[in-house]
């Protein structure tokens, strides 16, 4: 029995144990803090295609309403409202009002477009459950 | 151990470590993803008879020839990654450290570490490590059942070989 000295449980084995254990316990955090980051979700708006702006909100709960004006040069300008009942522009100068007379969003991959402005607000961030279907059809 | 005969001795390993992974695909296992890993018997036989070089030749070999058996090319980049680490782990583990570690405990670090390479290198290809963060706790489980029925089946092998081969192990 050469290899006896390999045989019996040693002390370093119940390290290996220990780490495995450290191991589940780090990827269920992991994973926790990854579900948390699901429910969050970011409003973005771009100018002529570059993100000027994030906003981070929440899907549970109150949002506090604030609103935030975008200035897309040459006098131009978008007021973005984000409040409980979605993000919503709610006044701007540009030629056809499209933008604001948009329906407000609340669902991640919506977005409201304003083209004179080059402007676009959107909700990224992944959806959950039902929202999916909306994701495509919007 | 003359060379013609350790070449020998080595393909013989390889090519049993390969039907190992090919008849182990036919065994249905309780979580997705998990394996038996039976193929890391014959790595630790090799790390035990001829030492770090061998052992990893022999990983690296089967790394590459095992997936192309199964089927999938891209097979190749998760069973190097995962091999090549827990290779590393295992060759530490025993040449360093032999009187802190049993085989079993080695053979438990090996499939440990092999699940965490395949799991990064799936997290690097996807982009997210949720998968790592998903599938680690029931494989980390899994290996603790695998490793321990590994290292007991390496430990007979090991003492059998011993005999016949007249090694000094």
């Amino acid at each position: 029995m050469i290899m006896d000295k390999f045989m019996k449980p040693k002390i370093g084995d119940l390290f290996i144990y220990l780490f495995i254990v450290v191991l589940i316990g780090l990827s269920l955090l992991g994973l926790r803090t990854m579900s948390i980051d699901r429910s969050n979700t970011v409003v973005q708006i771009q100018l002529d295609g570059k993100v000027i702006d994030s906003y981070e909100i929440s899907q549970e709960g109150e949002i506090e309403a604030r609103e935030i004006r975008v200035d897309s040069g040459q006098g131009g300008y978008n007021i973005v409202r984000i409040s409980s009942e979605g993000i919503a522009v709610i006044d701007a100068n540009c030629p056809d009002k499209l933008c604001v007379r948009s329906p407000n969003i609340k669902v991640p991959g919506q977005s409201i477009v304003c083209i004179p402005h080059k402007f676009v607000v959107r909700i990224i961030g992944e959806s959950q459950g039902d929202n999916a279907v909306d994701d495509t059809a919007s | 151990m003359i060379k013609t005969r350790k070449i020998t001795m080595l393909a013989i390993i390889i090519s049993q470590a390969l039907v190992l992974h090919y008849i182990e695909g036919f065994i249905p296992v309780l979580a997705p993803g998990a394996k038996l890993g039976l193929a890391n018997i014959m790595t630790m036989v090799t790390l035990a008879l001829f030492g770090f070089k061998e052992a990893m030749i022999v990983v690296i070999i089967r790394s590459v020839l095992g997936p192309l058996l199964g089927g999938s090319i891209t097979g190749i980049l998760y069973s190097l990654s995962g091999g090549i680490l827990s290779g590393l782990v295992m060759s530490v583990l025993y040449l360093n450290f032999p009187s802190y570690f049993s085989l079993m405990g080695i053979s438990t670090a090996g499939a440990v570490f092999h699940n965490i390479g395949q799991l990064l290198t799936a997290s690097w290809i996807f982009g997210t490590l949720g998968i790592l963060y998903t599938y680690l706790p029931v494989l980390m489980l899994a290996a603790v059942v695998t490793g321990y029925f590994n290292g007991l089946v390496t430990r007979y092998i090991l003492n059998y070989l011993g005999n016949k081969l007249d090694i000094k192990v």
